[in-house]
């Protein structure tokens, strides 16, 4: 899978969780989206790892700053 | 595995307006981070159309919350404290713990301390999970038969739980357990998110908690199932009894009949526990009872049948009629038959009633029913297990009844006889029940727990009455509950309500006369009664006029004692 594509499948969970069209790129980080927090971080994290059939590491989770960085890991781990 | 909607679904009914729905308002206080909890029950209360106002109090603050009648917990005066406590939590505390063969006792006393100032604030009800299971290895096996071991302590803790739960009316408890042996450990709790997050229940085990704690509020609304109506040919036993005749149905100790029996006895369990089970199936009525009564192995005999309806007419039609019969709403009753087509046809007819989607399998019937969990509760009485008794009394007498011209005569036939007085503890239950479950003959609607109830007993401010009915058939038990607030020269009529099995008896009119004879000899010159509508209680909107009260305003109504003629009835009161 292309980073392209991982961060296609991003998107789509992304507007899952926030309900609303968002528009995602490898720069976006908790800042750039209004409702990211934690109760929304734990959310995503949990439906990238069913959507990819991985797990996250605790450093993983607690250590990723953007969208570039969770493709990196999901990379990585599929 | 269950059907269950994913974490995702319910945030997003989480956020959805929720405004036209029955509200109900909790408080949720928990030594984990409770953020995502919170939204599963909000989003779960939605697709059970309540509305439900959440306090979500910050993480671990259970004793500032529980034990300061100023926090935000009482503040928000919620109708359910939600208390969510980990195992995690648990296990951690346990280790620093010094005497560790105290630590079970040294627990419960910490829960206890936090029920008891619930309690002194209000009758504020209580959902306190047990907690899920934890075995640390440390003994290995070896650990749950020492007593200084985790494991040993955790069971000893769950099991005091439900003991020192049983003393309180108001606390209910939420069985994380089965959920997590259910879906198993590893779904159920997510270390990762315990420590970057102090998530305790993992997303993917939150709908199915959130719809245990939504089932148990739901039934303190009174929205439970009374009845079941089952089909007969492959879903109490295998094969067509049409067809295959009494010899080769599937039913017994051997091979596929052996699911059936399980079935079987699971149902009478649940009739003994005051289900009412009805029977509906596409037979002739001869064909269809004959196993009830010849097959040497069946469990379920013609008299836990409440109503038997064995004809060629449409299944709709026939549950309407039961339905009516007992006179209960449609929204109580769980209709299981394994033929798809009739479950459709059920199910368009009556959006209310349940229809659980039954498998191919009859191996998966029982396991199936179980876990949508329909019958929830928050009361038991001894009359419970009476009910399907007094159905089929009920079905006796209308039986009487149709030999009757003049329906006067028919209630003179029964010799009713009434048993009035104020409550007493040993009726608690059942008027705690009969608030939480009546909807129909209900003028205010006013749900109370058994602990409201006792405290009236002592209180002078109230006037209680409760009506115990019997005829020659049988006996009714306790059938009406009066609640009489004295305000000044009034009686205010706080609640008023009768079972529906006695409706059209003279109840009615024998239960006012007694409330204008109390306000007479208690020196009351008036009896104020006030209509809430519900959905469901219609039945009762013009019920004070007919009984001669004058309309006061939108919900009130008002009867000068002076002017009241005594109703005619033919109950005695003994």
């Amino acid at each position: 899978m292309t980073r392209e594509e991982i961060l296609n499948k991003l998107n789509n969970i992304f507007n899952q969780v926030f309900d609303r069209e968002i528009t995602l790129l490898e720069s976006t980080s908790a800042k750039d989206i209004n409702g990211w927090d934690s109760l929304t971080h734990i959310t995503i994290i949990s439906m990238v790892e069913e959507e990819f059939e991985i797990s996250f590491t605790m450093k993983q989770v607690l250590e990723m700053q953007n969208i570039g960085d969770m493709i990196s890991i999901i990379e990585e781990e599929i | 595995m269950r059907q269950t909607p994913k974490f995702i679904d319910l945030l997003k009914d989480s956020n959805k307006d929720a405004n036209n729905y029955s509200l109900c308002k909790i408080s949720i206080v928990g030594d984990s981070s409770t953020q995502h909890f919170a939204a599963a029950l909000k989003g779960q209360a939605y697709r059970e159309k309540i509305n439900l106002d959440v306090f979500d109090a910050p993480y671990n603050q259970l004793e500032a919350q529980l034990t300061n009648k100023e926090s935000e917990t009482f503040k928000h005066n919620p109708d359910f404290i939600i208390i969510n406590m980990s195992s995690t939590k648990l296990i951690d505390e346990f280790y620093s713990m010094q005497n560790k063969e105290c630590f079970a006792d040294y627990v419960l006393n910490k829960i206890t301390r936090y029920w008891e100032s619930i309690k002194d604030f209000s009758n504020i009800k209580i959902i306190q999970n047990n907690f899920a299971y934890i075995n640390d290895y440390l003994f290995g096996n070896y650990s749950l038969k020492e007593k200084s071991a985790f494991a040993f302590q955790l069971q000893k803790i769950n099991y005091l739980l439900s003991e020192k739960a049983s003393e309180y009316k108001n606390v209910f408890l939420l069985d994380l357990i089965s959920i997590q042996s259910e879906i198993g450990t590893s779904k159920f709790y997510d270390p990762k998110m315990y420590y970057s997050s102090k998530i305790s229940i993992a997303l993917d085990a939150l709908p199915l908690v959130a719809k245990s704690i939504i089932d148990i509020i739901k039934a303190s609304m009174g929205r439970i199932k009374k009845c079941i109506i089952l089909d007969l040919d492959n879903t109490l036993w295998g094969g067509v009894i049409g067809d295959d005749g009494i010899e080769h149905i599937e039913l017994g100790d051997l091979g596929t009949g052996q699911a059936y029996i399980m079935f079987q006895k699971w149902l009478k369990a649940l009739k003994n526990r005051g289900v009412i089970l009805c029977v509906c199936s596409k037979n002739n009525l001869e064909t269809a009872q004959k196993p009830f009564i010849e097959h040497p192995d069946m469990i379920l005999k013609l008299e836990d049948i409440s109503l038997f309806v064995a004809n060629w007419e449409d299944k709709a039609s026939n549950i309407k009629y039961i339905q009516q019969t007992l006179n209960i709403g449609m929204d109580s009753i769980v209709f299981i038959d394994d033929n798809p087509f009739e479950r459709n046809l059920v199910k368009q007819t009556f959006q209310d009633i349940e229809v659980p989607q039954l498998p191919q399998d009859p191996a998966l019937y029982l396991k199936t029913i179980q876990e949508y969990n329909y019958f929830e509760t928050v009361s038991f009485s001894n009359e419970d297990s009476s009910r399907a008794k007094m159905y089929l009394d009920e079905d006796t007498r209308n039986k009487l009844k149709g030999s009757f011209l003049e329906y006067t005569d028919y209630l003179k036939s029964l010799d009713m006889r009434c048993k009035v007085s104020s409550f007493d503890k040993f009726h608690a239950p059942r008027i705690a029940q009969l608030t939480q479950r009546s909807n129909q003959f209900n003028l205010r609607t006013v749900r109370y727990l058994e602990e409201e109830i006792l405290q009236f007993i002592d209180n002078d401010r109230y006037i209680t009455r409760q009506y115990i009915l019997s005829d020659q058939i049988g006996d009714y038990g306790l059938i009406g509950v009066v609640i009489l607030e004295k305000q000044e020269n009034k009686l205010f009529v706080n609640e008023l309500l009768m079972s529906c099995r006695v409706l059209k008896r003279g109840m009615e009119e024998f239960i006012f006369n007694d409330i204008v004879n109390i306000a007479k000899n208690n020196g009351f010159s008036y009896v104020v009664g006030e209509y809430l509508p519900t959905e469901k209680n219609s039945m009762v909107k013009d019920l004070y006029l007919k009984m001669g009260f004058k309309k006061e305003s939108e919900s009130k109504f008002v009867l000068d004692v002076k002017d009241y003629i005594d109703k005619e009835t033919f109950i005695k009161e003994i």
